[in-house]
This record gives C-alpha cells, sequence and structure tokens, in this order.
C-alpha cells in the first residue's frame, strides 16, 4: 500500500518512540518476582511506581518490558513533597485524592514537540507522589491468600466509553457533574454530592491543562521561524483551545482530544481499554471528508501519531454492530493502514467474526505477517459476546465488546470488571491436596479428586475474602476519576467506577496460572500412583522437593506420560475437567458487588518466575524450568504439531472463561519464497476461530536473531525488534534476561 | 495394511502447494553423499541413540538379547552388526535417548493425523504429500493411502526419487496429482559416484511421466556436486527439451548443513557436516542459469537457507 504521508515527519516521531523504548524510558517494573506470580508483590498496591517513596529498589524489581505509557525524564517529580496531601494531610477519600490529583495535573509540563500535530504525554505518575496503599486489614488478608495461591491487586482494567466526552467535551462534562452534584445536594445524598464536587476539582484541572497546551503551541509557534513547524504548532493550538471546554467539532480535535484524555487518565497510574476506534471516529471522518476538510491520508497520519504517541492503548477494530451485522466501516481501513505506517510496538485489536468484510481481514492478517509484532492481536468476536450473554450480560450491551487488553475485553462504558490482576496459582492447592492425601493414606484417584476440590475451593474462598476486603475501600484509596467521567451511570449515581453500585457489570476475573502443569501432573500421578501403583505419594513428594535430585529415572516416568495439547483423549478429558472444575468454583463465589468471579486461562508473565516460587512439578518439570503460559502446552511437550494442540485447546468451550489466548511462534523459514504469509496467517486464525479458539497470539521467531539480539542488544538492527510477548507487545531487548530465555524457548512450532 | 513411516511433518509449506501433512516412508535405493534422511536409508526398523539425553543408566545393556551395546567411556556404543532390531533397549530407554527411528503405522492411523489438518488444507489448497526416502519402495502401502486420501478429496503429492521401475511408478497416478520429482546431477559418471546408481532409469521415467501427471522438479544445490553451473544448464537443457510444457516448476532447494546430528545418532559419517550455506548471490545466479536454460522464468523457484552475501 502507498500512503501519502509526511514521512519525513511521521518518520522522526517513529524513531523517537523506539529510541524511547530502547534506552528504557518506557519501563514498567513490578516489585518482585511474588507480583508476577500472584499479581500482588506484597508491597505496592500496584505496578511498581517508578520513583517515590514506594518505588522499589532498582536492583530487585523486575522490567516487564516497554510497556508504560509515562516517558521517563529522569528523576522524581519535583514537587512531590509539596503535594497537598502531604502539606494538609492524607485521607482516604475522594476529595483529598482529587486535590492531590489537581495539584499533580497543574505542576505537570504541557508537552508540545517537534514534529507532532497531537499532542500530550507525561512524565509522571500520581502514584509516585501520593500515598498509593491499603488498610492493614486488606494486606493481612493478601498474605494470608497466597500462603494458599491466590492475590490480586485492583485499578482500573476497564473501557471508559470515550464517545460520551467526545460528545459533551470537558464543559458538557462538567455541566453534567454539577447537574448531579445539585441533585444530590438537594436530597441530601452527601457522598455522592462529595464526590462530584471532587470531580469538578478534577474537570477544573483537567480544562487548565489542556488550555496549557494551547499555550505552549502558541509560545513556541510565536518563537519559530521554520513555516513547516509553524503550521504544526499553529494546528495544535488551534484544536487545544478548540476543545478547552467544547466538544470536538473536526475529526483532528477528536484525535486531540482522545489523546487528552488519555493522557490526564493514565497520568492517574493505569492503563485501560479506550474502546473501539474505528466506531469513536467513523462520524468525525465521515463528516470532514464531506466537508472536503480531510482526505483518509491525513487521517491516516493523524492516526498514525496517536499510536506513537503510546502504543500501549488497547484499541479494537471491526466486529459486529447493534443488529449484528459487521461493523467494518472506513474508519476501521484508516486506523490499520495507520499501523501499517508505524509497524512496531502497539496493541490493536482486530475482532474477526464469519460475516467480516473478507478483504479487511485478510488485510489485517498481511500487517501482523509482514510487521510480524504481534499486532494486530485476532479474537473472535462472537465468542467474547457469547461469553458476557453467557454470565448474564443484557443483549443490548453485549454487542458493544472491545478487546481492551492482553486477553480481556469489556463492555465498552458498562463494565468494571477488576480484570487481569488477579492470580489464582492453580499449582498450590494441588501440592496441599498431595500433602494430605499421603497423611490420610489416600490411594484411590477420586478421593484424592475430592481432597484437591476442597483445596481450590479454600483458595478461591480466600481470594472472595481478600478481593472483597480491596472493593471495601477502593474507591477511597484509589477512586478512578477521570475513567469515571467516561463511564454510563457513574456521574448520574455520584459514585467512582471502582466503588458499589457504580457501572451495570462488576465481575471479577481471575487468572488462573499453570493449569496445563496441573493436567499434566494430575494425569501422571492418575497413571503411575494412583492406578499402576508404581510409586507412592510419600515417593513423589520427596522426589519434587527434592527437584528429582536422584530420582532422574522417575523422573522420566513422570515425564513420559500422555501431556496435554496433543490432541489425546485421556489427558486431555482430564484437562477439561480440571479446567471446568476451576471455573465452577470460582463461578459460585460472589464479591460483594453481587458479582461472580470468572477465569481466565491466561496469565501473563507469572509463569516465568513462578518455578523458583513453587518448585518441581510432578509433570516432571524441574524447579528452574518456567511453567506453561496460559492454557497453552508446556515447551516442548506439544509433539504432535499445531493442529493437535489446537484441537486439544478448543476442547474446552470458551465462551465459559474469560478469555484464553493461543500463542503460536514459528521460524521464518515457514513461510515458502514468494508466499503471501498473510494467506497462511488468516488459514491459521480462522481455522483456530471456527474451532471456537478466542484469541491467537502469532510471532515468527528468528531464533539466531533473537540469541545474537540478546547477547548484543545495542546492535542497531534490533532497536526496532518487537515480539508479542504474551497479550501484550515488547521491545525485545528491553525484556528481562528471564522473559527472554523463555520467549526463546517457545518455538514449538519448528515443524508445525 | 501398515507402513514404516520415519517422520511427519505438519502443515508444511515447502512440499507442495498450501499447507500439507507430509509422510516420509522408510527405505531408499539411493545413497546420496549429502542426504538430509539417513535414517531413511534402510527399509527395516532400527534404533538411533542421542547421546546428549544419555543418563548412562545401563538398562538398556541389561535388556539386549545380543549384547549389541556397551558402555565405553561413559558413553554407550551400539554395535550394528549383530543388533537384530528388536527395540528392546529403546522400549525401556528412561530419558527416550535410545528411540527408534521409524515407527509402524496403519493406513487408518495416518488417516487419523491427516484428517486433523484439513481445515488447513482446505483454506490454503494444500493437501497430503508422501515423500521419502524412496516411498515407492512401500508401494503397495502407498497406493492404499492414496486411493483412501483421493476418497477424502485430498489433493495428493508425492516425492519420488524416480528410480524405480515404470510399471510401479504408472501405478500410483491415478491417485496422484501432483509428482514432486527429483532431479540432482544431469552426467550420469557423477550422479553415480554422488547417489551410487546411473541416472538412466530416473531421466526415462522423467520423460514418460511428464506426459501423464502435473510436475514439480526439485533439485537440491550441492556444494561441488550438484550446484555447478554445468549441471543446472543441463538439467535445464533437459527439461526445455523433453518437458517444458508439462513441469509447472523448477525448484532449487539451498543445502544447509544441519543433518550431522542424524549420522552421529546412527554412528555414520558425513562429509558435508562443514560446509558452508550458499550465498543469496551464488544461489541467484544459478537460477538466472536455470532460467536461461529452461527459458521460462516463473517456473523457476529457490528455497532453503542462504547466508547473507
Ligand atoms: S537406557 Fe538410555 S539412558 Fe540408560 S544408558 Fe541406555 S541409552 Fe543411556
Ligand atoms: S535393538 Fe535390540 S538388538 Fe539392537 S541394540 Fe537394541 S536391544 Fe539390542
Amino acid at each position: 500500500m502507498d500512503f501519502k504521508y509526511d514521512k519525513e515527519r511521521i518518520g522522526a516521531l517513529i524513531e523517537r518512540s523506539h529510541t524511547l523504548a530502547v534506552e528504557n524510558k518506557r519501563n514498567v517494573y513490578v516489585d518482585n518476582p511474588e507480583f508476577l506470580v500472584y499479581h500482588w508483590s506484597g508491597e505496592a498496591a500496584a505496578f511498581s511506581p517508578n520513583t517515590g517513596e514506594l518505588s522499589a529498589a532498582e536492583d530487585t524489581r523486575i522490567n516487564i518490558g516497554d510497556h508504560n505509557a509515562r516517558v521517563d525524564v529522569g528523576g522524581p517529580f519535583p514537587f512531590a513533597k509539596e503535594m497537598p496531601s502531604k502539606v494538609k494531610g492524607f485521607e482516604y477519600s475522594c476529595g483529598n485524592w482529587a486535590e492531590d490529583y489537581a495539584f499533580f495535573l497543574d505542576h505537570s509540563p504541557a508537552e508540545v514537540l517537534e514534529n507532532e500535530r497531537v499532542v500530550g504525554e507525561f512524565h509522571w505518575m500520581l502514584e509516585e507522589a501520593r500515598f498509593f496503599q491499603y488498610p492493614e486489614a486488606q494486606r493481612k488478608l493478601g498474605r494470608d491468600a497466597r500462603e494458599l495461591g491466590a492475590g490480586g491487586i485492583s485499578f482500573t482494567h476497564t473501557c471508559p466509553d470515550l464517545g460520551i466526552g467526545l460528545k459533551l467535551g470537558w464543559g458538557g462534562l462538567l455541566d453534567k457533574v454539577k447537574a448531579n452534584r445539585e441533585k444530590f445536594t438537594k436530597y441530601g445524598n452527601i457522598p455522592s454530592a462529595e464526590y462530584l464536587a471532587a470531580s469538578e476539582v478534577v474537570l477544573k484541572a483537567i480544562m487548565r491543562y489542556v488550555e496549557k497546551h494551547a499555550d505552549v503551541a502558541k509560545d513556541k509557534f510565536e518563537n519559530e521561524t521554520d513555516t513547516k513547524n509553524r503550521s504544526n504548532y499553529d494546528f495544535i493550538e488551534k484544536n487545544c483551545r478548540a476543545i478547552i471546554s467544547e466538544p470536538p467539532k473536526t475529526f483532528a480535535q477528536a484525535v486531540q482530544w482522545i489523546q487528552l484524555f488519555t493522557t490526564v487518565e493514565r497520568i492517574n497510574g493505569h492503563g485501560n481499554g479506550y474502546g473501539r476506534l474505528d466506531q469513536l471516529l467513523i462520524d468525525f471522518y465521515r463528516k470532514d471528508i464531506k466537508d472536503g476538510i480531510l482526505t483518509k491520508d491525513e487521517a491516516v497520519s493523524l492516526i498514525a501519531e496517536l499510536y506513537l504517541k503510546y502504543g500501549g492503548n488497547y484499541w479494537s477494530f471491526g466486529g459486529r454492530d447493534i443488529n449484528s451485522k459487521d461493523a467494518t466501516n472506513e474508519m476501521s481501513w484508516v486506523c490499520l493502514h495507520a499501523y501499517d505506517i508505524t509497524g512496531g510496538y502497539n496493541h490493536l485489536g482486530l475482532m474477526w467474526h464469519e460475516d467480516i468484510d473478507k478483504e479487511f481481514f485478510n488485510y489485517g492478517c498481511d500487517v501482523l505477517a509482514r510487521h510480524n509484532c504481534g499486532t494486530p492481536t485476532l479474537v473472535n468476536f462472537d465468542v467474547l459476546r457469547d461469553s458476557q450473554l453467557r454470565s448474564g450480560v443484557k443483549e443490548e450491551d453485549a454487542w458493544n465488546m472491545a478487546y481492551s487488553g492482553c486477553q480481556w475485553y469489556c463492555v465498552v462504558g458498562n463494565e468494571y470488571n477488576d480484570q487481569d490482576l488477579n492470580s489464582f496459582v492453580l499449582v498450590q492447592p494441588m501440592q496441599k491436596a498431595m500433602k494430605i492425601a499421603e497423611d490420610k493414606n489416600i490411594t484411590d484417584f477420586e478421593e484424592f479428586w475430592s481432597i484437591y476440590d476442597t483445596e481450590v475451593d479454600k483458595t478461591a474462598e480466600i481470594l472472595k475474602d481478600f478481593k472483597n476486603e480491596t472493593y471495601k475501600w477502593q474507591a477511597k484509596v484509589w477512586p478512578e476519576m477521570v475513567t469515571s467521567l467516561c463511564m454510563h451511570g457513574t456521574i448520574e449515581s455520584g459514585r467512582d467506577v471502582t466503588d458499589i453500585q457504580a457501572v451495570k457489570y462488576n465481575f471479577t476475573s481471575v487468572n488462573v496460572l499453570g493449569v496445563p502443569n496441573v493436567i499434566d501432573s494430575m494425569f501422571a500421578m492418575k497413571k503411575l500412583v494412583f492406578e499402576q501403583k508404581k510409586y507412592t505419594l510419600k515417593q513423589l513428594i520427596e522426589a519434587v522437593e527434592s527437584d528429582w535430585e536422584s530420582n532422574e529415572i522417575m523422573r522420566y516416568d513422570f515425564l513420559h506420560q500422555n501431556k496435554f495439547g496433543n490432541d489425546i483423549d485421556d489427558v486431555d478429558e482430564l484437562g477439561v475437567r480440571i479446567s471446568e472444575h476451576i471455573r465452577e468454583i470460582l463461578e459460585s463465589k460472589r464479591n460483594i458487588k453481587g458479582f461472580n468471579f470468572r477465569p481466565s486461562l491466561f496469565q501473563y508473565m507469572g509463569h516465568t518466575y513462578a518455578g523458583e516460587l513453587l518448585g518441581a512439578t510432578p509433570d516432571g518439570r524441574k524447579r528452574a524450568e518456567p511453567f506453561a503460559h496460559g492454557m497453552n502446552p508446556m515447551h516442548g511437550r506439544n509433539t504432535e504439531g499445531m493442529a493437535a494442540t489446537m484441537d486439544s485447546f478448543c476442547k474446552l468451550d470458551y465462551t465459559k472463561y474469560q478469555g484464553g489466548s493461543f500463542q503460536v511462534e514459528i521460524q521464518p523459514s515457514f513461510f515458502p519464497e514468494g508466499s503471501r504469509k498473510g494467506d497462511l496467517v488468516e488459514t491459521f486464525a480462522k481455522v483456530f476461530f471456527e474451532k471456537g479458539g478466542v484469541q491467537i497470539n502469532l510471532n515468527t521467531i528468528d531464533l539466531e536473531k533473537l540469541k545474537d539480539a540478546m547477547e548484543n542488544p545495542t546492535k542497531q538492527e534490533y532497536k526496532h525488534l518487537v515480539v508479542k510477548v504474551t497479550g501484550y507487545s515488547a521491545h525485545f531487548v528491553v525484556l528481562d534476561r528471564k522473559f527472554q530465555e523463555e520467549f526463546i524457548q517457545r518455538v514449538n512450532y519448528a515443524s508445525l | 495394511m501398515n507402513g514404516e513411516v520415519f517422520d511427519i511433518y505438519r502443515l508444511s509449506s515447502h512440499d507442495g502447494p498450501g499447507l500439507r501433512t507430509v509422510i516420509f516412508l522408510k527405505g531408499c535405493p539411493l545413497r546420496c553423499k549429502w542426504c538430509h534422511n539417513p535414517e531413511s536409508f534402510k527399509t527395516n526398523k532400527e534404533v538411533w541413540i542421542n547421546h546428549l539425553k544419555c543418563i548412562k543408566c545401563g538398562k538398556c545393556i541389561l535388556e539386549c538379547p545380543t549384547n549389541s551395546l556397551k558402555m565405553v567411556e561413559n558413553r554407550i556404543i551400539l554395535d550394528r552388526e549383530s543388533c537384530i532390531n528388536c527395540l528392546k533397549c529403546s522400549e525401556i530407554c528412561p530419558p527416550k535417548a535410545i528411540t527408534s527411528v521409524s515407527k509402524t503405522y496403519s493406513v487408518e492411523e495416518l488417516l487419523k493425523i491427516i484428517k486433523r489438518e484439513i481445515p488447513f488444507m482446505e483454506k490454503s489448497g494444500g493437501g497430503v504429500t508422501i515423500s521419502g526416502g524412496e516411498p515407492l519402495l512401500q508401494s503397495g502401502f502407498l497406493i492404499e493411502l492414496l486411493k483412501n486420501l483421493k476418497s477424502l478429496n485430498l489433493h495428493t503429492a508425492v516425492d519420488t526419487c524416480g528410480f524405480i521401475s515404470w510399471d510401479k511408478l504408472n501405478s500410483i497416478l491415478p491417485y496422484t496429482d501432483l509428482i514432486l520429482y527429483d532431479l540432482k546431477i544431469y552426467n550420469d559418471e557423477l550422479h553415480k559416484e554422488y547417489t551410487g546408481v546411473s541416472n538412466k532409469l530416473i531421466l526415462e521415467n522423467l520423460k514418460k511421466i511428464g506426459k501423464l501427471a502435473e510436475i514439480w522438479i526439485r533439485t537440491p544445490l550441492i556444494p561441488k556436486a550438484t550446484s555447478t553451473k554445468e549441471n543446472i544448464a543441463h538439467i535445464g537443457q533437459f527439461i526445455k527439451e523433453n518437458l517444458i510444457d508439462n513441469i509447472s516448476r523448477w525448484e532449487l532447494c539451498a543445502f544447509n548443513p544441519l543433518a550431522s546430528d542424524k549420522y552421529i545418532k546412527l554412528n555414520m559419517s558425513w562429509d558435508y557436516s562443514n560446509d558452508n550455506l550458499l550465498s543469496l548471490h551464488e544461489l541467484n545466479n544459478l537460477k538466472n542459469i536455470a532460467i536461461e536454460n529452461i527459458g521460462v522464468s516463473e517456473k523457476v523457484i529457490t528455497s532453503g537457507f542462504t547466508s547473507k552475501d
């Protein structure tokens, strides 16, 4: 495809984006390996803040990749000591939070950089300056939960409806907040009135911040002599000034509005999915094209810039509309073209369904294959929707589904699923069950299963208690007041999106770690311990506790039992039983918002570090080896080819779960000379989706290149090397070494 | 009916059109010096040893009925003279260091594997390729398998070296949509030197078959042996004179020295372990020679690994 765009300007922005990544200015850190495994470090209430009192030591924290919206400029937030909560006193309240937020935004610079026509970036997050920690009662439950194999943190991982803000503008949102505040004051609902008073503080700060961008652009315009730069600054000033209060009127203003929304939202610490970009912008696009003030190429470059600002924002395209028809439109194409220009790191979701525009889907597959950065992610829209319907989401809401994160998805604007950040380490209840069964001299598999059932339930129960304790506090500890502006029902009820009874849907979603290892372990135990009685449980426990030391022959016995992922019925049946069991147990638990827990057969990175924490397992795995990633078979254990793995994988009904991505790593030599790689990718994806698969992450991996990149990370040629790590992408050279090693081990389809 | 299969490639995109299941049947009448599949030479079952996996437990030695296994300097040594290929050692070896080279499959068992991949074949215009070794050495099994594949409406391809009686070759044609025909060396003396057999029959068969089936010619580019300008030019001329209208493709496959481990596992020596990859430049030169000689550019395809220039 040939697009007419300013190659020099966009090229410079692309280069800057790669440079920021490889110079470690985009890193996301977590406190320790425990965070990856349990999604809670025991310390920070979120990811590890980059600076400030709550940040982890540089030598112990783990870098999970260039997945940060924050652009590092070195050093802590310069006004951290002057934060209102530190000068006047800290309180767990939305008013106290809002005052800090406003101060923080007022003291954050408005960045207007050369070559830009869309602006908005930040250098510190609020959690680097404001205390973010739950009371001890919550933390104690967290530590207890970890003993049993569960954990989690809570912050927005949801999908606001930016359509609300695009329609009202900041001024319209302010009017809405004021009107509701008056209503609640009149009827004496003090907490809601107070919440909305705090919202006003937040909104006014945002409006000042937008205006500051217009002023900085104006200033730059006046001091610039180069005509091209002047024209860019002028463009920015006009767009920013137009949207200080009023809703955006043009396509360019809408893109600018979106970028500033995500800036002021992410600055408070955490990220959301932002919905269906093609749906959000289509009306602006059509109107401007009709009015003759926009060309397709200009639209493509503006969206390309939006992606480059921060590629970690999850956007989605395609899917179906309210009448169940294909929702692909001209804007969907613009969105993909824009990525075709930038390539590299990004998080875009292409939502397939049987009726999708065939050319569009083929183009998406082609883009994925050519750029080879795992973008766009291919997801099965109907499975997403049906899983929501199954959970009780209403028809009128379920159609508006957006792929919103690594593997999770949301009803746009109506759902606060506590997603992706809760963990259930299924290996732990199994290990506990083994000990109990040994004590009780259990010799029958079904008796062992009933002990396992009890232990899994205990873990689920304590996870529920821990989350409920969190929910009691969340809206006071860290309200998500910017997100709440673009949710349905939050302002109307004067309640934060994180609060009880604020939005329609409030499931708790849990990432289950190690399911394939539990399947393989239980199967091997069933055969060798319970059926053949070749080993006793005592022998087995001793062997795994010693990491199979001096038990090598026994280890091979366990290792060579049938393994999940090869389309072998007996072990796959147990796989379905184990997965269905954890699902039923989680679904039987309710949070204090009245919604059940839901399992996701995915866990983004815990499998890399879990080995050392959990030790060897009865599937023949040694301590130092990683666990399986998500529901994918353990590395090297799928010996019957990808079709067999797909068949095993798809024996589960994914409408019953909340996600479970299929990871495919293939070697470049797989694609013959002259073949259209995109067509092969499309074949894989379609076969997988027709079998009921929900998401496919595809990497073409040149092993030699990756190994060399590990040893020589500074080589220029590796600057642009981006891989789909799990549900997110990252520059390979920036990744933690353990992640790199695990990634290289994955090449599971040398011959498919 | 059973066949001896030494490998199965899943969803291969290199052995015929689209995505294909490729079944490799054991046994070959040629002994190409560069062969990547030395485990395919013999038709019978046999074992091989991956020494890196061996944990030196000695179990195999105790199991062997003919005392063909010994531990010498901490390494398992197999005496292939006395070994009766009973496979007992491979059945008990804990880490699967000793394994059987091949596995016996019934047609039904293979069909089960193949059926799993049908959706991929349908969407990509692929099918099933039977390769070897020389698959026609197991011609009874081959025909049975091909018949079954055709009854499933699958596209079938057979990869042959052509060193086989015409009758046998002819017998598979009703069930074969595409023949992948290996043409290695045109000069008969060199052919004998490098493959152990004369190429007369191979060329004769090719002339005949070219009129009856769709053909892809495949020429491996082996340093010093097949990748000479003269050889490529001669093969090109032969194709032009005899079958240019009948072949749809002539594929030049760049050689890679990646079969050393297999030779070690079989305790055989191999002259090619240290050879370099062909450079992209050399490959393109040969491609140009091929095109000049057959006179049709779109039919010449290159594949395989090359080094950077
Ligand atoms: S049985 Fe296997 S592991 Fe043991 S010595 Fe023989 S080859 Fe080695
Ligand atoms: S195959 Fe049989 S005869 Fe040959 S080494 Fe193994 S056990 Fe001995």
